[in-house]
């Protein structure tokens, strides 16, 4: 762990504080009786009680016009998080010598949801992996990959020209039969249609019989994409590649919050940390605590590669696509859950209180908004390849109905001082500009609500203008 | 009609020990006590409930008023005259003035309805419910204000805490 980050809750801060003002009381003295003779012109108005203040620069006015966008951080949360069971033939197999005990896996209390008894999206090398571990290093000194001559990349030196052009990952998946899986993995990156612009983009991988392991070499959004699809390992111990120090194997849940976070951070796709950095700062803990409250949501499940043929229109040639299966009621749950852990308090019905009350806000209430929206959520990723410059990356929801969604999307940006209407053929876009961030933006288009980064939806929307 | 005399008896330690507690310093501590009383005696004292949560109120955005006029004219600092946890060693009362010291210096800084949810949650050690019925807050909302006055002084003060609880300072 980082030395610099204070370990120590808020109450031992304030505990400490307090015990600097622990006094011994002095009797006080008698008041003078020609000061109640006096009159002055001051006094105190007691504040008038009024709920969560509203104003556009508001972290409540962020967090609630994210938390469609927090909902589906969930998804990309889950889809990495992904374990199977083991299958009775798995547990059959001896696990390798410096395989790290397993620990049980800590879930809420179990949910009958319909939604897990739809089928897996693509499950990568699901009946091959008996084991594994992941490491994850810097390597910066990998050659920058050129997308005209994809085949030339797999024997590409670095050179000076090309050196630290571009920031990857180096992954080495452990397995018990790691040819195997080699051999199941190579398959399937020849099979699938998305070589050129899918999963394995710009991602090398090799077999390492020495060490009976793959060794992946990729950007950071294409380790998520790697983690995604192998999704059913189960990581069981990991490096944080943020700092570089090694979590303890024995917590579990810490070695997968510690990789969910770090994809997220990478992925940056919806600014969970800037989101909630007033409140959680940079505090380890507290983000663990937060995830470790999570568990592992009931109401995600991953579909299929792509955005379906209904919705085509949301991808390109130059973007990569999943799409999930979301229950969004139990979702906010499950935000709940995260939202209350991550303050430490139990605020978040607070919040959505104070949001549908103040008359200064948007007056929503997001839990009836969670139930206009539907079961599919698209995520689209591009690639950006600028330097180390982050992906952008744009959400799109299925909507049951469109219209009590578009009623609270108008009420959010109208009290947003940064968003501007803007209108692409017959679509209505708000573009939200804070500062020197990258613009983003949202809409409603046909049956989704899309948010994102704003070059992503403009592209979309242009298409879908086009249909 | 509620009795001066009485009122000023009955709650006259609450009063002193609040200003006491945010100002140590005596001169600046006995002005705020007695404009406390005569905040009090101005309003309209019929709507009144608890004259305890009322007249801490005051007697602490009084403080803080004290507290922004002593930062303002940094020249005219005066000594802490009040000398809080006498029985301790001289060096850890050094430390804690010092934490004391910095910890008035955030609170100014920070909306008068956090530092007083702050102050009254952690310092004089109200429940979140009771903090909620002096503010006439929901407890959710005092949670929220405690939180960001918490975040604010963690920001600032961290470093010093790290100090403080190599010092033993800590729980």
């Amino acid at each position: 762990m980082n030395a610099m980050t204070p370990e120590y809750s808020d109450d031992d801060f304030a505990g400490s504080l307090r015990n600097a003002f622990d006094d011994q009381p002095i009797p006080p003295k008698p008041l003078d009786r020609d000061v109640l003779a006096k009159v002055t012109a001051s006094t105190c108005e007691p504040e008038t009680p009024r709920p969560f203040a509203w104003n556009g620069h508001s972290r409540f006015s962020q967090m609630a016009a994210l938390i469609p966008v927090v909902a589906a951080s969930l998804v990309l949360v889950v889809a990495f998080w992904r374990t199977e069971t083991p299958t009775a033939s798995n547990e059959a197999v001896e696990r390798p010598k410096n395989a790290v005990a397993q620990q049980p896996i800590q879930s809420e209390i179990p949910k009958q949801n319909p939604v897990s008894q739809l089928p897996d999206g693509p499950n990568l090398l699901q009946d091959k992996v008996i084991d594994a571990e992941i490491s994850t290093v810097h390597d910066k000194s990998v050659a920058k990959p050129d997308p005209q001559t994809p085949q030339q990349n797999q024997e590409s030196k670095p050179t000076p020209e090309n050196q630290e052009k571009i920031e990857t990952n180096r992954i080495q998946f452990q397995f018990l039969s790691a040819k195997t899986a080699f051999a199941s993995l190579t398959n399937y990156a020849l099979s699938i249609d998305q070589l050129k612009n899918g999963p394995f983009k710009d991602v090398r991988f090799e077999l390492d019989e020495r060490t009976n392991s793959i060794v992946f070499h990729s950007p950071y959004s294409k380790t998520i994409e790697i983690g995604m699809q192998l999704g059913r390992l189960d990581v069981e111990a990991a490096l944080d590649i943020i700092d570089d120090t090694t979590v303890p194997s024995t917590l579990m849940s810490a070695v997968r919050l510690t990789n969910a976070c770090v994809a997220l951070k990478r992925w940056d796709a919806i600014k969970l940390t800037d989101a909630f950095q007033p409140y959680l700062s940079n505090e380890r803990n507290a983000t663990l605590r937060a995830f470790q409250s999570l568990g592992l949501p009931k109401g995600v499940k991953s579909l299929r590669l792509g955005p379906g043929k209904r919705r085509q229109w949301l991808s390109s040639p130059e973007t990569v696509a999943y799409t999930y299966i979301v229950d969004f009621p139990d979702l906010l749950t499950d935000m709940k859950r995260f939202v209350d852990a991550l303050l430490g308090e139990e605020i978040f019905d607070d919040m959505l209180d104070g949001i549908r009350d103040d008359p200064a806000g948007p007056q929503i209430d997001i839990r009836e908004v969670a139930k206009s929206m539907d079961f599919e959520l698209v995520l689209v990723a591009k690639q950006s390849r600028e330097g180390n410059r982050k992906d952008s990356t744009m959400f799109a929801m299925s909507l049951k109905q469109s219209a009590p969604v578009a009623q609270a999307l108008e009420r959010v940006m109208a009290v947003e001082p940064d968003s501007a209407k803007q209108s692409i053929g017959g679509t209505n876009i708000y573009i939200i500009q804070r500062g020197d961030e990258p613009a983003k933006a949202t809409c409603i288009a046909g049956d989704c609500l899309v948010i994102g980064d704003a070059n992503l939806v403009r592209e979309s929307i242009l298409r879908f203008d086009k249909r | 009609m509620t009795d001066m005399d009485s009122l000023v008896t009955e709650h006259a330690d609450a009063v002193w020990r609040t200003v006491n507690r945010v100002l140590e310093n005596q001169d600046d501590a006995r002005e705020c006590y007695q404009q406390t009383f005569l905040d009090a005696f101005q309003m309209d004292r019929d709507g009144v409930r608890n004259w305890r949560s009322v007249l801490c109120q005051i007697a602490f955005r009084r403080s803080m008023d004290c507290l922004r006029r002593r930062y303002r004219d940094r020249d005219k600092l005066p000594q802490m005259a009040v000398a809080l946890g006498e029985d301790l060693p001289p060096d850890k009362r050094l430390i804690q003035a010092e934490v004391r010291a910095s910890v008035r210096r955030v609170l100014v800084t920070l909306p008068v309805a956090q530092a007083e949810a702050f102050w009254l949650r952690h310092i004089q050690q109200l429940s979140t419910n009771e903090v909620a019925i002096q503010m006439k807050l929901r407890p959710g909302h005092v949670r929220v204000l405690i939180h960001r006055a918490i975040r604010t002084l963690r920001n600032e003060l961290g470093s010093q805490y790290e100090f403080a609880s190599q010092t033993g300072n800590t729980k």
